[in-house]
C-alpha cells in the first residue's frame, strides 16, 4: 500500500522545497526523486560513508535507527538528536509530514 | 537464461592502450570513452576489469563483490608449511592481513566503525590544530626563492610528520617511517621485480616494527584513542579466515600498521596532486585565495582529476548477475576507480578542472562499504597544507625541472614536483 505525505526539504543553502511524495525505498531514494543532488550519498547507500546525513523532524514516530547506522552517526561532527542518515531511513506509512534538512557537510 | 561471463571475450588493458601511471591513464581513458565498447577488459591474468562509472557502481556497492581477502592476495604466505624466510612478501602480507580493505562481513562491518571510531570527522578535526602545527613548521622552513622538491619537502614531510607525532614517534622514527612510506611506492608498480618485492619485505619490517612501538607507547600513556581500538578488538569475536572474512588484528600495533599504510602513503599523493592541480589552474587558486571558504570544493575537484588510486582489486564473494551474465565467485575484479572520476557520462569534459562541478558519484575512494574511511584524514591533510600556504603568504611557482609522474603504477603519483616558493612579504 502507497501512502503519500508531505516532503518539506530545506537544503545547506537554506532554500527549501515542499512537495507531497509517495512513499519509497528509503529517504534517500525520496531525496534523489526530488531533485535533492547535494546528498552525494558515496558508498552507494551502504551505510558506510555518512555523506547522506539529514536531520529529521516529523509528525509522528519513525524506526529507531538500527546499531549500524547509531554507530556511524556517532562519529559526525555535526551530529544532534534529530540526525538520521537518509539512506537507512524507511518512513512509517503514518507519516502524514516529514521536514529533512540536509546537514553540513563533515 | 543468464550464461557466464566469458571474461577471456574481453581485449587486454594492455590491447586497450593502458599501462599505467597517470600519463599513460589519461591518454587510456581519452581512447576508452571515445565508445561504448568495450564493456569491460581484461588482465592477461584473466582478471575482468571495471572501468566504466555505471559498472564501477554497481559492482562496487554490490553485497556479492566484497574485499580481495589476505589468502587471495599473498596465497603462498598461507599454504601449508609455509616459511617466512622463503616466502616473498610475507612481511608485507603480515602487515596488511591487518587492514579492512582485506576484511569482509561479518568482521568488516565492526571492524570498520573501530577505525572510524578513531579517524572518523568528528575525531579528525579535533586532530586539525595538530596538522596545522606541523604544517606551519614544515611549510615555514621553506625561505623565500628556495626551489624544492614539494612531494617530499611538504606533502610527505607533513603527512608523515602529523601521523608520527600524533603516534608519539620520535623524529628519528618519523624519518624512517617515512623512508619506508616511500618505499611502499613499489607496491603499485604494474609489474614488480624480486628485488622490489624484497625492497617491500624490509620496508614493511621497519614500518611494522614503528607502528608497534607506537602502540605500546600510546598505550602506556594511556592514549584515550588507542585504548578504544584495544577495547574494540577484544569485542571481534570471529575466527581468522585468510581466504574470505579476514584475520582479527592481534593488538593495536596491528590495526595502526595495517591501516595506516594509506594514512603514510596515498594520503601524500592526494595532497601533492591537489596541489599540483591548483598549481596548474591559476585561476582556480586565484579563486580559493580570494574565498577560502571555497577551498573544500577545489580539493574536491582536484581529486577528481588527479585522484590518488587508479586501480585496486576487489573480489566476487557470491554469484554475481550482472545483466544477462553470471561472474562465478573466486573470481578477481580490477576496479579503475580512476576511471570512473574521468567517464564523460557522469562528468563531462572530464579532464577539465570546474569548480562548482556536481559532486554526486565522484569514485575517488571507491563506493560500497569498502570506501576509503581514512579520507576524512587525508583530505584534512590536504587542506590544512593549502591554508598553511595561503596564511603565510606564500606562492608555489612552477621550476625549470617538470613534474614527473611515475610510468608502469597503478597509482596516480608525482615522483618529483619542483616548485619555486616566494614568500609575500618578500615580494616588492
Amino acid at each position: 500500500m502507497t501512502t503519500a505525505f508531505q516532503l518539506h526539504v530545506v537544503r545547506r543553502d537554506g532554500t527549501t522545497r515542499e512537495t507531497e511524495v509517495e512513499n519509497a525505498a528509503s529517504l534517500l531514494a525520496l531525496l534523489r526523486r526530488v531533485g535533492v543532488d547535494e546528498i552525494v550519498a558515496m558508498c552507494g547507500g551502504n551505510c558506510a560513508c555518512a555523506t547522506c546525513h539529514v536531520y529529521v523532524e516529523a509528525d509522528g514516530p519513525l524506526s529507531e535507527p538500527e546499531v549500524e547506522e547509531r554507530e556511524m552517526l556517532e562519529t559526525l561532527l555535526h551530529q544532534t538528536p534529530a540526525s538520521r542518515l537518509a539512506c537507512q531511513l524507511m518512513v512509517d506509512p503514518g507519516i502524514t509530514r516529514l521536514k529533512v534538512t540536509v546537514a553540513p557537510e563533515e | 537464461m543468464a550464461q557466464p561471463l566469458d571474461i577471456s571475450s574481453f581485449p587486454t588493458l594492455a590491447e586497450a592502450g593502458f599501462s599505467g601511471g597517470r600519463d599513460n591513464f589519461r591518454e587510456f581513458c581519452r581512447h576508452i570513452f571515445r565508445s561504448h565498447e568495450p564493456r569491460f577488459l581484461r588482465t592477461e591474468e584473466g582478471q575482468l576489469v571495471v572501468f566504466r562509472h555505471a559498472d564501477l557502481t554497481r559492482f562496487g556497492t554490490a553485497p556479492e563483490i566484497g574485499a580481495l581477502p589476505i589468502g587471495q592476495m599473498y596465497p603462498a604466505r598461507f599454504r601449508d608449511g609455509a616459511k617466512p624466510e622463503e616466502t616473498p612478501g610475507w612481511k608485507v602480507g603480515e602487515v596488511i592481513s591487518g587492514q579492512i580493505f582485506t576484511f569482509n562481513p561479518p568482521l568488516h562491518g565492526p571492524a570498520r566503525r573501530m577505525i572510524l571510531n578513531w579517524i572518523g570527522p568528528k575525531q579528525v578535526s579535533q586532530m586539525e590544530d595538530l596538522a596545522r602545527s606541523v604544517a606551519r613548521e614544515v611549510i615555514g622552513r621553506i625561505r623565500d626563492g628556495e626551489t624544492i622538491d614539494l612531494v617530499e619537502a611538504v606533502s610527505e614531510a607533513v603527512v608523515v610528520g602529523f601521523w608520527s607525532r600524533l603516534l608519539y614517534l620520535t623524529d628519528q622514527e618519523s624519518g624512517a617511517i617515512g623512508q619506508a612510506a616511500r618505499e611502499m611506492t613499489r607496491l603499485f608498480y604494474v609489474k614488480r621485480s624480486q628485488d622490489d618485492q624484497r625492497e617491500l619485505d624490509r620496508a614493511f619490517e621497519d614500518y611494522a616494527r614503528l607502528l608497534h612501538l607506537a602502540a605500546e607507547r600510546g598505550l602506556a600513556k594511556g592514549d584515550p584513542a588507542l585504548l578504544e581500538i584495544e577495547a574494540k578488538l577484544r569485542e571481534l569475536d570471529f575466527s581468522d579466515d585468510p581466504f574470505e572474512t579476514g584475520i582479527v588484528p592481534k593488538s593495536v600495533g596491528s590495526v595502526l600498521a595495517g591501516n595506516l599504510v594509506d594514512g603514510f602513503h596515498t594520503a601524500a599523493l592526494a595532497a601533492a596532486n591537489t596541489i599540483h592541480t591548483l598549481l596548474h589552474h591559476p585561476e582556480a587558486l586565484d579563486t580559493v585565495r580570494q574565498s577560502p571558504d571555497l577551498l573544500p570544493k577545489a580539493i574536491t575537484e582536484a581529486l577528481r582529476l588527479e585522484p590518488p588510486v587508479l586501480a585496486l582489486s576487489r573480489y566476487v564473494l557470491r554469484e554475481f548477475h550482472v545483466d544477462d551474465w553470471i561472474l562465478p565467485a573466486g573470481n578477481k575484479v580490477m576496479m579503475i576507480w580512476a576511471a570512473g572520476n574521468h567517464d564523460p557520462c557522469v562528468f563531462p569534459d572530464p579532464e577539465r578542472f570546474v569548480l562548482n562541478r556536481p559532486q554526486v558519484g565522484l569514485t575517488t575512494f571507491g563506493t560500497g562499504i569498502h570506501i576509503c574511511p581514512g579520507r576524512h584524514a587525508g583530505v584534512m591533510l590536504t587542506r590544512i597544507m593549502l591554508e598553511e600556504f595561503l596564511s603565510q603568504g606564500v606562492t608555489i611557482e612552477p621550476a625549470e625541472e617538470k613534474p614527473e609522474w611515475i610510468p608502469d603504477h597503478f597509482m596516480n603519483q608525482l615522483r618529483v614536483f619542483p616548485a619555486t616558493i616566494r614568500r609575500a612579504e618578500s615580494q616588492g
